[in-house]
């Protein structure tokens, strides 16, 4: 793996998973910590209003109080965590070929005898793995803040929301990989990446509120990420094939698109 | 490598939506030469030199490198090819070592012994971060990567772009030993001297079409000059008139300035018969020599 292209990524962002891993390690720790202090609030929010919190989070069964599954879901992976994994997943998926196209060190690559499919792969290959370390620092400073603080959680339903998490960010990248290698414009596929996760957010919210819109959500991949549903039910197995099969898609794309396109013009 | 013959492009077009950049380019490399690319800026150089390498796929025609066609064989051929291209890029946060692993990691047969050969007679460490390099030692790692592998073919565009006097001559011992050794280079450049030092064969080519290929070693003569001779009073310039050698004569007051193609010697003494007080030559431009020699 030295010195191959996937290799060379990962080492081009080491800074950057650092600082990234660094920060999802604070922020379990920190909401593991905080929801001993927080809980008995959130369960007199229950009490006193329980369809403004039914709204807010869901279906939540009668004699439960917040468990710490339902405070992950709100707290860190309803929102937090997807925005940060699409944050991450739109730059590197936008980056990963289109930096080297615009700094010209594309070139170097494509005059060595490697196949233009091999460098798309490695590339996706290196996003993901970069999706996965910051996924797995995640899920492990929660592993480390469970046997800190008073939070008995289900470990494999945080590990199974973090996996849902990493494919929902490798969807992305691909997406955003796939634009690049089709127009070689890093801006235009940033754009195109965030569009398709503020639509897709929108998508979700919008489904929740009325019946008639309700129908949206199989557009959104909000929706088939549902980390908060997975925190407290396990994987869905639906949706996690949805969203391997939409990657795999991007992907195919991406591979048959650079193949054919003119670079260095 | 299924032919001796490093490159043979035939009927090679290329388009960029509906205007061309290339049109039916046909010419081909020889085994051990040493191939001139020449032509202004736009001309299509790079277009093709991209074409070669499948950066570019081409609208029209076939392009074959040792007998495989540039396109469904693009990774063989480049175990085959060292390639600079003319305005390099390389990655600044890696030492010129780094990089070298690494391209060797892509697939190219180092030869480290040459590598360090190179780097030394280039006078460039390799241990320094490239991004910490002047833009003449960034083109020296440039060329110790193209030809760290001691390639079969070697396609260099403006190869002496930002190297001094003293680097452009390991240059060129660099390209003689290469063409010693039985490799081909196809080198695109604005420098005349530097093409009639090391070019066997030159290709002109302008608004996308070639213009002509010249055997410079043999029957091109490059030797158009332009002087500009002053005298002590405004002459007849029709004295020079007779001269088969001379051209484009032109005169302001006591100044008159010429264009001679090949042998000067006739030139010279019609002009000491004419008492002189100063000459003076002009710098040539390449393109200049090309489009009057063929006078296009």
């Amino acid at each position: 793996m030295l010195n191959t292209t996937f290799y060379i990524y990962l080492m081009s962002r080491w800074k950057s998973i650092a600082v990234w891993s660094i920060c999802m390690f604070a922020l379990a720790l920190m909401f593991t910590s905080l929801y001993d202090p927080f809980k008995g609030e959130f369960d007199d929010m229950l009490d006193n209003a329980p369809a403004l919190m039914e709204a807010m989070l869901g279906p939540i069964p009668t004699d439960s109080s917040i468990s710490p599954e339902v405070w992950l879901g709100i707290e860190l992976y309803g929102l937090l965590f997807p925005i940060m994994i699409s944050v991450i997943a739109i730059s590197a998926g936008a980056s990963a070929v289109g930096s080297e196209e615009e700094s010209g060190t594309i070139e170097l690559i494509l005059a060595s005898p490697i196949s233009r499919e091999r460098i798309i792969c490695e590339k996706s290959f290196g996003i993901f793995a970069q999706l996965a370390i910051m996924g797995g620092v995640l899920w492990l400073g929660i592993v480390v803040g469970s046997f800190l603080f008073p939070f008995d959680v289900s470990l494999i339903n945080v590990l199974s929301a973090t996996v849902m998490g990493c494919i929902f960010g490798l969807t992305i990248s691909n997406l955003t990989l796939a634009t690049q290698a089709l127009k070689g414009r890093k801006g235009l596929a940033l754009a195109i990446g965030s569009c398709f996760v503020g639509i897709s957010y929108v998508f979700n919210v919008l489904s929740g509120i009325s019946d008639n819109l309700h129908s949206l959500k199989y557009v959104s991949l909000f929706n088939y990420y549902d980390g908060p549903g997975v925190l407290v039910n396990g994987l869905n197995t639906t949706s996690l094939i949805v969203m391997v099969c939409l990657s795999a898609v991007c992907f195919t794309t991406a591979l048959y698109v650079f193949k054919r396109r003119d670079i260095g013009v | 490598m299924t032919t001796d013959l490093p490159i043979k492009i035939e009927g090679f077009s290329k388009n960029y939506g509906s205007s061309p950049a290339v049109e039916n380019l046909t010419l081909m490399v020889e085994k051990g030469e040493v191939f001139g690319f020449l032509g202004p800026n736009g001309a299509g150089k790079s277009t093709t030199i991209k074409s070669i390498l499948n950066f570019l796929t081409p609208s029209d025609g076939k392009i074959s490198i040792f007998g495989l066609d540039s396109v469904k064989s693009s990774v063989e051929i480049k175990k085959h090819i060292g390639y600079l291209a003319g305005d390099i890029s390389l990655y600044d946060s890696m030492s010129g070592l780094q990089l070298i692993r690494y391209l060797t990691r892509l697939g190219r047969s180092t030869n480290w012994t040459y590598v360090e050969k190179l780097a030394k007679g280039l006078q460039i460490s390799l241990e320094a971060k490239i991004g910490t390099l002047s833009k003449g030692n960034k083109q020296k790692i440039g060329l110790i990567q193209a030809f760290m592998h001691q390639p079969a073919l070697l396609i260099l565009d403006e190869p002496t772009s930002g190297l001094d006097p003293l680097m452009k001559q390991i240059f060129y011992e660099m390209v003689l030993e290469m063409k010693q050794m039985g490799n081909s280079i196809f080198v695109s450049s604005h420098d005349l001297n530097e093409v009639q030092t090391i070019c066997d064969k030159v290709a002109f080519i302008k608004s996308g079409k070639l213009i002509g290929i010249e055997n410079i070693k043999e029957d091109f003569d490059f030797t158009i000059r332009r002087y500009t001779v002053t005298f002590k009073q405004p002459i007849d310039t029709q004295k020079f008139k007779g001269i088969n050698s001379v051209s484009d004569i032109t005169q302001n007051e006591n100044k008159v300035t010429v264009t001679v193609t090949g042998n000067v010697s006739e030139f010279l003494s019609k002009l000491s018969n004419l008492h002189p007080i100063d000459l003076s030559e002009e710098d040539t431009n390449l393109e200049d020599v090309f489009m009057k020699y063929y006078e296009v």
